[in-house]
């Protein structure tokens, strides 16, 4: 782990983040473990362990390696690239309500990965979502940016952005089939449904070069919190810091998003969950992105096994789970004077 | 930590490399193979365990004979036709697809599917059974009815090529799957009723004038409507029957979205509601659309509203399949009724 | 800016006018085109022919759901405005809509319901609990409800509801194939009886707005100021609030959730007329349904022979025109 000096204090916080953090990898592991052995297609554990090592036969090995495998992994990888990207935005924001979903990325992935279900092939939709979330994103950057993005109005832009690319949504919906325009809602929900290795490789990817990208500008992030003007005498360019820290966080939003849409409030839940566990700010990005994963994980275990046979979107249980939250959290922000 | 999960996943990687390593086994030497939707279909023996999902493949096994080789049926859009009641009530019977893992824990070594959706590889859903390739590398064999053949791996039916959507393309894969199954007697035999039944139907109406039809979803939609387009099947077998649907001209997709007031600018002779998606549904159960149709002040002037020829029907009937012949008997017994007295 | 109350008058006089094109124009265009004397012929002298019916049956209830729902929104939007002192206030934005959406689910899938009548009562339902929801979380702490508080607390509510619509329609295709087609926001659901129903409702909400005027323009000087001016802050507030429930419920009810249409025209009406809510007010009630009119008409005219929603058209107008509202404050301001 990279240790980065913020003051007096960094050992002993260091210690404090690593022990959180390895808590939730652990029980991210137990978790995506116990979802091998479960599904449609009971296995018990010491088959599964014998068909990770070659010995399954070939529909025990479609399933676990070919199908459980990679899905609990895309989990693990889009709960990590989420959380981090809201961190780094709610950092930015100084505003805990704050999340990427807010922006004008998970719409623009919406409608491109809408278009691509209902006109071109399923098959695009990776690549078209990443696309779609790029291009809404930049058009938020660009439309907010007067002299300078501010925070709230980067949020109140993409909202305004939001509104017109989600009714464009809404309308290529009424259009499609009804079995696509499902299909289509069912990947608008957020769902690790049918997601294989080609998957696992892009969200996995992206992290290997995003993830210490982030953790390198975290430190600027810790200016950036001071404010403005202290930050600009302190490090000067602080547009470009910004610039880069909002890049960096969209890249992971938009290549989560891309493999398996916008899973609801991981990115806004995730980072204050971490906040409680890891006070140290560079750790803290890595206990955001541990309890995120945890949370993917463990909400498609939960969607899998308790609505079976109905199979619901991962989506569906991260918002149950994370909206009271997040309501509890808009009170509390807004009473201390953080809300805005 | 990062290392850590860095690491891992190449671990993991490298597992998923040695495990898919092993294929299916090479084509025996009295294999069969027939082409279908641009795949090469290959069986060493006739497929013993048959997964049939939607009804027209459903019915389609039953009519070949091929009933209790059948490890699942899925999803049935109405009642069977009731020569296949009695088989079907033996048939296991999943009320929606299953997932991937639950065809698989049925251990079919193939899939005969009526619609296309179901191989759509990355859809994203739980309800598809994966691509139809990888499917192949596990044993299984796959089938979609040609009248729907996907431009693509996993594209929908809007890619449906009006020129595939005929009998002669049933009759084809009756053939090719009496060839695969080792029942090409009875494929031919399936085919002769059907074009005897048709022809039938055909001489009888040649003569009479041709009422147009529409095809309607029953259901509010916002206000608009959707009907069966050019290419929906149903303009093939209103045409064997002697009739022209109404909305053959709309041939961007199957199913159209029209504003009311164009229904009632084209102002068809007959509407059949086409109810769906239910393996107990009749066409009684269209019944409270037909009412709704009947009360609506702004189509009193409809000549199907005038004289009460809104019909309660079946999505069922218009997909491409066995119904073929059933179902050009049903529409000529409905719009020349004087001629089937 | 129009100075002046007889100017002003003359003005909201002129905006009838483009109201009244708006109307006849909702009449006469469609699939088929007619002239006024077809309009006049079917409304006058009904002969039962079809064009007569398509007219009567389907375009006029088509075009009183357009003004009843125009001027809720309208109002609705003017209202929030007023009442949060806040320039980006709109039932879409703030979460109400959304609370309606979720609650007509709700009806059509969990508890069967099929009648738009009765649609009615669950979307007053719902935009009630959402309207309390967003205002009370917007308006803890440290300044009341800012703008940005509110616009948060209402994005994260609608991102929060529509969770809940997708969990519900995902579970059910005939549900999803409803709710597809209505969440867009479209005038063609209409018929007469649903548009008989809503009529009184509305008119409700329009007494109550027109009402409260006097008491926006004190409460726009800030609660204590206005108090000591006599005005019952606490009153005036609830009763906004009942009536923003009372019009933008039955608008969603009639025509599902159009956006933006709350927000841009309360705009248009106070660059024209200044800061009296006394104005604003009716102004808004005249320009909102005589926006809606008219992007419906663009709506049935451009993918012939279906028909783009007028949730869609409004969105692609009001949408641009935040934007540019937020671009225009500074931070301080928001």
């Amino acid at each position: 782990m990279r240790t980065v000096r913020v003051g007096p204090v960094s050992t002993r916080v260091d210690v404090a983040s690593l022990v959180g953090s390895s808590v939730a990898w652990a029980l991210t592991l137990v978790v995506g473990a116990v979802s091998l052995t479960v599904g449609d297609y009971r296995i018990p554990l010491p088959v599964v362990l014998d068909t990770l090592a070659g010995h399954g036969t070939l529909i025990l090995n479609d399933i676990i390696v070919n199908n459980r495998l990679p899905r609990v992994l895309v989990g693990i990888g889009v709960g990590t690239a989420f959380a981090v990207s809201g961190a780094i935005f709610q950092r930015l924001a100084r505003n805990p309500l704050v999340s990427p979903d807010l922006i004008g990325v998970n719409a623009g992935a919406a409608l491109a990965a809408v278009l691509m279900i209902t006109v071109f092939g399923s098959g695009w939709i990776p690549a078209g979502a990443l696309a779609g979330s790029l291009l809404s994103a930049i058009a938020v950057y660009v439309l907010a940016y007067r002299g300078g993005v501010s925070g709230y109005r980067l949020v109140l832009v993409g909202i305004g952005v939001t509104a017109i690319i989600s009714s464009a949504t809404a309308y290529l919906l009424t259009l499609a089939d009804i079995y696509a325009a499902k299909s289509a809602s069912q990947w608008l929900a957020g769902s690790l449904a049918g997601r294989t290795w080609s998957h696992a490789w892009v969200i996995g990817g992206a992290l290997v070069v995003l993830l210490p990208a982030a953790l390198a500008s975290a430190r600027q992030l810790r200016l950036l919190e001071l404010g403005d003007d202290l930050a600009r005498t302190l490090a000067g360019r602080v547009e470009l810091s910004r610039a880069l820290l909002i890049a960096i966080g969209v890249a992971l939003a938009a290549m989560a998003t891309a493999v398996a849409g916008p899973v609801a409030f991981v990115a806004l839940v995730a980072p204050q969950l971490a906040r409680r566990l890891v006070r140290e700010r560079v750790a803290g990005l890595l206990a955001a992105g541990a309890l995120g994963a945890l949370l993917v994980v463990a909400s498609d275990l939960v969607a899998r096994e308790i609505f079976a046979p109905t199979a619901l979107p991962v989506g569906v249980i991260t918002a149950f789970l994370g909206a009271p939250y997040l309501l509890v959290l808009m009170a509390r922000a807004n009473r201390i004077g953080r809300g805005g | 930590m990062l290392r850590t999960s860095v690491v891992s996943v190449l671990l993991l990687g490298l597992v998923a490399g040695c495990g898919s390593s092993a294929t299916a086994d090479a084509p025996g030497p009295g294999a069969t193979t027939v082409k279908n939707c641009g795949i090469d279909v290959t069986v060493d023996g006739p497929p013993k365990r048959v997964f049939a999902a939607y009804q027209p493949a459903i019915e389609m096994a039953h009519a070949l004979g091929i009933s209790d080789r059948l490890v699942g049926t899925a999803y049935l859009d109405s009642e069977v036709l009731p020569e296949y009641a009695d088989a079907q009530s033996k048939a296991k019977y999943y009320k929606n697809l299953p997932s991937r893992e639950e065809l698989l824990a049925a251990n079919p070594d193939f899939v005969l599917s009526g619609f296309n959706d179901v191989f759509s590889a990355g859809g994203g859903s739980d309800e598809s059974f994966g691509s139809r390739k990888s499917l192949s590398e596990l044993g299984v064999r796959t089938w979609i009815f040609s009248p729907l053949c996907p431009t693509a791996d996993g594209k929908g039916d809007e890619a449906i090529d009006p020129a595939s959507v005929s009998m002669t393309n049933v009759y084809a894969d009756l053939r090719d799957l009496g060839k695969l199954f080792g029942v090409s007697d009875r494929a031919e035999q399936v085919i002769a009723d059907q074009e005897k039944r048709i022809a039938a139907v055909e001489a009888k109406v040649k003569d009479a004038p041709k009422p147009t039809v529409a095809i309607l979803r029953p259901g509010m939609e916002g206000g608009g409507l959707t009907v069966s387009g050019g290419p929906d099947f149903g303009t093939v077998l209103i045409k064997q029957a002697g009739g022209v649907n109404a909305f053959a001209d709309l041939t961007s997709k199957r199913n159209v979205k029209i504003g009311v007031e164009e229904l009632i600018k084209r102002n068809p002779d007959y509407i059949f509601i086409s109810g769906c998606c239910d393996a107990a549904l009749t066409p009684a159960s269209a019944q409270p659309e037909v009412a709704r149709i009947l009360a609506n002040p702004a189509y009193q002037n409809l000549k199907a509203v005038r004289n009460k020829q809104v019909v309660p029907w079946l999505f069922a009937n218009h997909s491409a399949g066995v119904r073929g012949a059933h179902t050009t008997e049903d529409i000529a017994k409905t719009i020349h009724a004087d001629l089937f007295k | 800016m129009i100075k002046g109350g007889g100017w002003r008058a003359a003005g909201l006089l002129l905006c009838g006018g483009v109201l009244a094109v708006a109307v006849l124009l909702s009449l006469s265009v469609g699939n088929q085109l007619f002239g006024a004397h077809d309009v006049y012929l079917a409304l006058a002298d009904f002969s039962g022919s079809d064009n007569d019916r398509v007219i009567r049956y389907l375009r006029v209830p088509r075009t009183v759901a357009g003004l009843l729902v125009g001027v809720a929104l309208g109002l609705a939007g003017a209202l929030m405005q007023g009442v949060t002192r806040n320039p980006l206030a709109d039932p879409g934005i703030l979460g109400v809509n959304a609370g309606a959406a979720v609650a007509v689910v709700g009806a059509i899938g969990v508890l069967g319901v099929t009648s738009l009548t009765a649609y009615v009562w669950f979307a007053m339902g719902g935009a009630l609990v959402a309207t309390v929801v967003v205002y009370l979380v917007g308006a803890i702490g440290r300044g009341g409800a800012t703008p940005v508080k509110l616009a948060l607390a209402g994005a994260a509510i609608s991102a929060l509801l529509g969770s809940v619509t997708s969990a519900i329609t995902l579970t059910d295709l005939s549900t999803l194939n409803e709710f597809r087609f209505w969440v867009v926001g479209s005038l063609s659901m209409a018929s007469g009886p649903v548009v008989t129903q809503a009529a009184p409702l509305v008119a409700v909400g329009i007494l109550l707005a027109l009402v409260l005027g006097r008491s926006l323009n004190q409460l726009a000087l800030g609660d204590e100021l206005a108090q000591s001016l006599g005005t019952r802050v606490l009153l005036v507030r609830v009763a906004a609030g009942l009536a923003v429930v009372v019009l933008a419920g039955t608008a969603t009810a009639i025509a599902g959730p159009i956006g933006f249409v709350g927000l841009a025209v309360p705009h248009v009406a106070r660059s024209l007329v200044g800061a009296d809510y006394r104005w604003i007010l009716p102004w808004s009630m005249v320009l909102a349904p005589a926006l809606l009119l008219l992007a419906d008409v663009v709506g049935r005219v451009v993918v012939r022979p279906a028909e783009l929603q007028v949730g869609i058209i409004t969105a692609l107008i009001g949408a641009p025109l935040f934007i540019a509202l937020v671009r225009r404050r500074r931070t301080a301001e928001l």
